[in-house]
């Protein structure tokens, strides 16, 4: 109809297909003018819900306001508060061994299962199937089925490990000061390894078995074949996918709430619980709270900047 | 040569075996505790099989409690706040990612950007804000006021993972349509849509589940016990100084298994879903 | 040294426990039978209303019960609303206060209650009330106002009702340790705590807190064990002293010696009580939460049960029962302002408020007078002791000072500042000199934000 125009076949379309390059013509503005009308319910959602109240936030956070009181206004002291805070550094060195380790040992676990789920083998369908369950229970669900596993006294756990003789004394798992850390990133990484698990497993199944086939005739052994096909294959997934999850994990706040709520003492505090402390516990001052989150949110601005890159690069590669 | 593989396929035996074990034993072991008595959740050595199995926990979920609607009136107002989430959140989310991926106009990029950094934003923040707006605009206590609520990650998520699979799909196609007389919207219903099907279901269900799962916003947004969602109504069994073990497994349970089984019948696409924009 | 014999020999027996539960029982099918009530005009002023959600079925059932009841004979529209006590609840309760959109009548803890006061969110009515009542049946209990009464010496709230902390002990164990329980003193206390603990066999024996929860009934009582307080007479902090110092580290001996199990350090508010319910402690202080928990789960363990105050002598000879006081307020920007001032009144008469005690089983202790003369407490025998023996002397946390906010920040259930205090010393290894001191500190910071 009014768009007999383009009988040449070639449109502005999308720079990310780059087979075709655009040729601008009176279709732009109409582009440009489809192009906002069809993102506007998007950012006006947004806008609404997200951008008002983050601009409320980081107004916020040039206040002291506890809860229920009138805000002061107190320009940057909540910054420096925060900055010269022992607990916040603690927090955040909290935040990157929990983060560090988890993100590791999710990997190297994910990837091992993904190699390891395939070749077919008798049960694979199942194993491929229940791998997904630890990613797809409720947070609160598999938490509170931790809580109760680990308990000191009663649970579950520690009365296998004494059965098979492991343990003489109960471990406290939860509340020791040494144990809680290690226990909480252990609970972080039975959540989160199946993410990895599934996008490498898709990601395994695009390699070309002749390349296998090729080493195999030059002679590799299994760590070869690894080391020089598999990995570099997999590599972008495995970035992205490390991204990701590295974010999700410094964001993380529900898990660490519901098994330790920081402790004991602050051996498991990371920024977010720390926030959450900042606002709502005894000490209470919203403004605070906003404060921190501002300066915690270079470090995510960053890990998403590099999150795009990488994304992007490789949208042009596969150009 | 043969040794060596049959050693090998025993050690990935093993190995997924105990990986198995580790997934499995702990849903057994919320699932074991649910169907116990009070009293024997509470004896000093945990049985591995309930001695004397009752739904005494789910019954007691069934029924109100002073602060609590039956827990399958809670799971109904979670499903009516994740469908309705995600109905909203994935039709914007096509309109988006159409417009990323298709049009061509300035700021593009940066709407790109700007969308996914919402996504990952803490919440934590947002909600006192968000608490404040909402109780302006009588929007508190409301299922839109839920739905909308949850558009903070509905709408990124939804748009970013349909981008990727818009980008998979030749424009060819569409302007082969185009050609042929469709207009724009034509074409995005008959050709963009059903092909990128897998990925909008992907979206859907993932969608779906975080909003399902999700538990600061009901809490803060819905308060009366007849509106509650189903986690709130978990969180809350939590009253005070004696935990109803029993219960709260029972309640987990029934949380978790709409989930699950969502997952696995949609299996298929899940795999494909989660690779969205990792793998081509 | 003064003798403390209040429940003491009397254990709770089977048929007592039965006749609790029965009576629940009974009165919970009265109430349903009960329920119909007249309608009330479509046009009547209506009175939004929060109450707290308690741990007994009975109670929570009836309590709507009796405020529908109250509105029909007042001729209004109660909206009555039942918060938990968690975290789901404070954060509703923390949003209404930051919103300004309190209830028209909202129950609290008198600790609560001084926040709310503080921050100007409560209406003046609740003296008029209380003045009022004064003068009507007998007035309240004498040991009843300083619980509601703020550091201007104003009443802000009307009293409802108070649960004191109790000691539970196991009398089977001690029985055959050959100790005689309950101990005397404190002394006597922790010797029967250590000689009865044997962690190898499971038992504790004392499930003592050392995190946020149930602070309210622990650290905050043990000073008054040492003559001494956290706050003078006046509302002023009194922190950093000597005695103080004494008691904190007779607190944190418990744990030390290896008395209380290692998870301590992470319990909840359920922590103590599932210690005791499992049989892991020996002895466990809580309040009538732990009781009905027992009645319902461990009736074998509630028939060994023995219950009393701290034990130690205070120079007046009475005993230091820790208790919470409960009450009623109005919001600041109340529509009804002086109905629900009538309205509470009413709560609190004898023919309504008597079934409520009833209906809690002990976990609710009386405020007034004529309420400690009802029949029910007359003729239990477990609960018309502890009205009789315990609740004259029940103590506000806040003794012997006023109610203030920063008292109750500073040491409320559910302080961090506790929980900061004793985990200092027993996971950073920090002096318990030191650790107090910092604690001072942080009321010093609360002092300087209230007095803002």
């Amino acid at each position: 109809m009014s768009n007999i125009a383009e009988t040449d076949g070639r449109t502005a379309s999308s720079r990310t297909d780059g087979r075709q390059i655009g040729r601008y013509r009176s279709l732009e503005r109409r582009d440009i003018y489809t192009g906002y009308s069809f993102l506007a319910p998007a950012i006006l959602v947004l806008a609404f819900v997200l951008l008002i109240p983050l601009v409320q936030a980081v107004i916020l956070s040039f206040y002291n306001k506890p809860i229920g009181a009138t805000a002061t206004f107190t320009w940057l002291q909540n910054y420096s508060d925060t900055l010269i805070d022992p607990s916040f550094w603690r927090a955040a060195y909290n935040t990157l061994i929990f983060v560090v380790f988890s993100i590791i040992i999710k990997l190297i676990l994910g990837l091992a299962i993904a190699l390891a789920l395939n070749q077919s083998f008798p049960g694979r369908g199942f194993a491929r199937v229940a791998v997904l369950i630890p990613w797809a229970l409720p947070e609160i669900t598999a938490c509170m089925g931790f809580i109760w596993l680990l308990d000191g006294n009663v649970g579950a756990l520690n009365a296998i490990l004494r059965g098979f003789g492991l343990i003489e004394q109960n471990v406290y798992f939860l509340s020791d000061p040494k144990l809680a850390m290690p226990t909480v990133i252990a609970v972080n990484i039975w959540r989160g390894f199946p993410f990895f698990t599934l996008t490498l497993m898709a990601a395994l199944q695009t390699i070309d078995k002749d390349l296998y086939e090729a080493a195999d005739l030059d002679g590799a052994n299994s760590w070869h074949k690894f080391w020089f096909i598999t990995l570099p294959s997999i590599m972008p997934v495995l970035t992205v996918t490390t991204l990701l999850s590295t974010i999700w994990t410094t964001n993380s706040f529900t898990t660490i709430f519901v098994l330790t709520g920081g402790g004991p003492s602050d051996m498991t505090t990371t920024l977010p619980i720390y926030t959450y402390d900042q606002a709502f516990q005894g000490y209470a001052n919203l403004g605070r709270a906003a404060a921190i989150a501002v300066i915690i949110l270079p470090l995510i601005v960053l890990m998403i900047a590099m999150l795009m890159r990488v994304m992007r690069k490789r949208e042009e590669i596969e150009a | 040569m043969r040794r060596g593989k049959g050693l090998q396929q025993f050690g990935r035996f093993l190995f997924l075996a105990i990986v198995m074990v580790l997934i499995i034993f702990p849903v057994y072991w919320m699932i074991n505790t649910s169907f116990k008595s009070n009293a024997e959740v509470f004896q000093r050595h945990p049985t591995f099989w309930p001695h004397s199995p009752t739904l005494a926990a789910y019954s007691a979920l069934m029924q109100p409690t002073g602060t609590r609607a039956p827990f399958l009136q809670t799971m109904l107002n979670s499903l009516i706040a994740a469908a309705g989430a995600t109905v909203l959140s994935v039709a914007i989310g096509i309109c988006a990612a159409y417009a990323l991926t298709r049009l061509r106009f300035p700021g593009r990029d940066t709407f790109s950007a700007l969308v996914f950094g919402c996504y990952v934003f803490p919440g934590i923040l947002l909600f006192i804000p968000i608490y404040i707006q909402f109780q302006q605009l009588g929007l508190l206590d409301t299922f839109p006021g839920l739905i909308l609520a949850y558009q903070i990650f509905g709408i990124p998520f939804a748009t970013w993972m349909l981008r990727s699979y818009f980008v998979t799909i030749p424009s060819a196609l569409e302007e082969a349509a185009r050609i042929d007389g469709c207009n724009r919207l034509q074409s995005i219903f008959y050709i963009v849509i059903p092909l990128a099907a897998p990925g909008i279901a992907a979206s859907t269900i993932f969608t779906f589940t975080t909003s399902w799962n999700e538990f600061l916003f009901a809490q803060v947004l819905m308060q009366t016990p007849e509106k509650q969602t189903a986690q709130v109504a978990i969180y809350s069994l939590m009253n005070g100084d004696t935990l109803p073990w029993n219960q709260l497994m029972a309640a987990s349970v029934l949380v978790g298994v709409p989930v699950l089984i969502l997952y696995f019948g949609a299996q298929r696409f899940v795999g494909g879903g989660l690779t969205a924009g990792a793998v081509k | 040294m003064i003798k403390t014999n209040y429940l003491y020999d009397s254990l709770v027996s089977r048929r007592a426990m039965l006749t609790w539960a029965g009576r629940s029982a009974a009165f919970a099918a009265f109430l349903s039978a009960a329920r119909s009530l007249p309608a009330v005009a479509a046009n009547a002023p209506t009175l939004r209303i929060w109450m707290g959600e308690d741990y007994v079925p009975a109670w929570n059932a009836y309590l709507p019960v009796m405020i529908k009841k109250v509105a029909a004979e007042l001729g209004v529209n109660a909206q009555v609303e039942l918060t938990p006590d968690n975290d789901t609840g404070r954060a509703r309760r923390q949003t209404a206060l930051e919103s300004d959109t309190l209830p028209d009548i909202i129950h609290g803890t008198t600790a609560d209650m001084a926040k709310y006061y503080d921050l100007g969110k409560l209406h003046p009515i609740a003296a008029e009330v209380f003045e009022r009542m004064q003068t009507t049946n007998g007035g309240w209990l004498d040991n009843i106002k300083p619980f509601v009464t703020a550091s201007d010496g104003k009443v802000y709230g009307v009293p409802f009702f108070t649960r004191p902390w109790l000691v539970h002990y196991r009398q089977d164990i001690f029985d055959k340790a050959g100790i005689k329980t309950p101990p005397a003193t404190l002394d006597d206390f922790k010797a029967a705590a250590k000689e009865v603990n044997n962690p190898g066999d499971g038992l504790f024996g004392v499930g003592m807190p050392y995190n946020q929860a149930d602070m309210d009934g622990h650290m905050v009582a043990f000073p008054w064990l040492y003559n001494s307080s956290w706050q003078d007479e006046h509302g002023n902090l009194t922190v950093d002293t000597a005695a103080n110092l004494e008691a904190l580290k007779s607190y944190l001996w418990f744990f030390q010696q290896g008395l209380t199990p290692q998870d301590s350090l992470n319990w909840g508010g359920s922590g103590n009580n599932n210690a005791y319910l499992t049989g892991l402690a020996a002895i466990v202080n809580n309040t009538g939460s732990l009781f009905a928990a027992l009645q319902r789960d461990r009736p074998d363990l509630a028939e060994v049960t023995a219950l009393g105050p701290w034990p130690q002598a205070l120079p007046d000879g009475k005993p230091a029962a820790t208790t919470i006081g409960f009450c009623l307020n109005v919001a600041h920007n109340s529509a009804n302002a002086e109905l629900a001032g009538r309205f509470i009144e009413r709560m609190l008469a004898v023919e309504n408020m008597g079934p409520l005690l009833e209906a809690g089983s002990g976990q609710a202790m009386p405020v007034r007078t004529e309420l400690t003369q009802i029949e029910y407490f007359q003729k239990d025998p477990i609960v018309g002791r502890i009205v009789r023996d315990v609740v004259p002397y029940s103590r506000p946390l806040t003794y012997p000072g006023p109610n203030n906010a920063k008292f109750g920040d500073l040491v409320s259930n559910n302080s961090p500042y506790f929980k900061d205090l004793l985990h200092r010393v027993l996971v950073d290894g920090v002096t318990p000199e030191e650790s107090l001191k910092q604690f001072a500190a942080a009321g010093a910071e609360l002092q300087k934000k209230y007095n803002n």
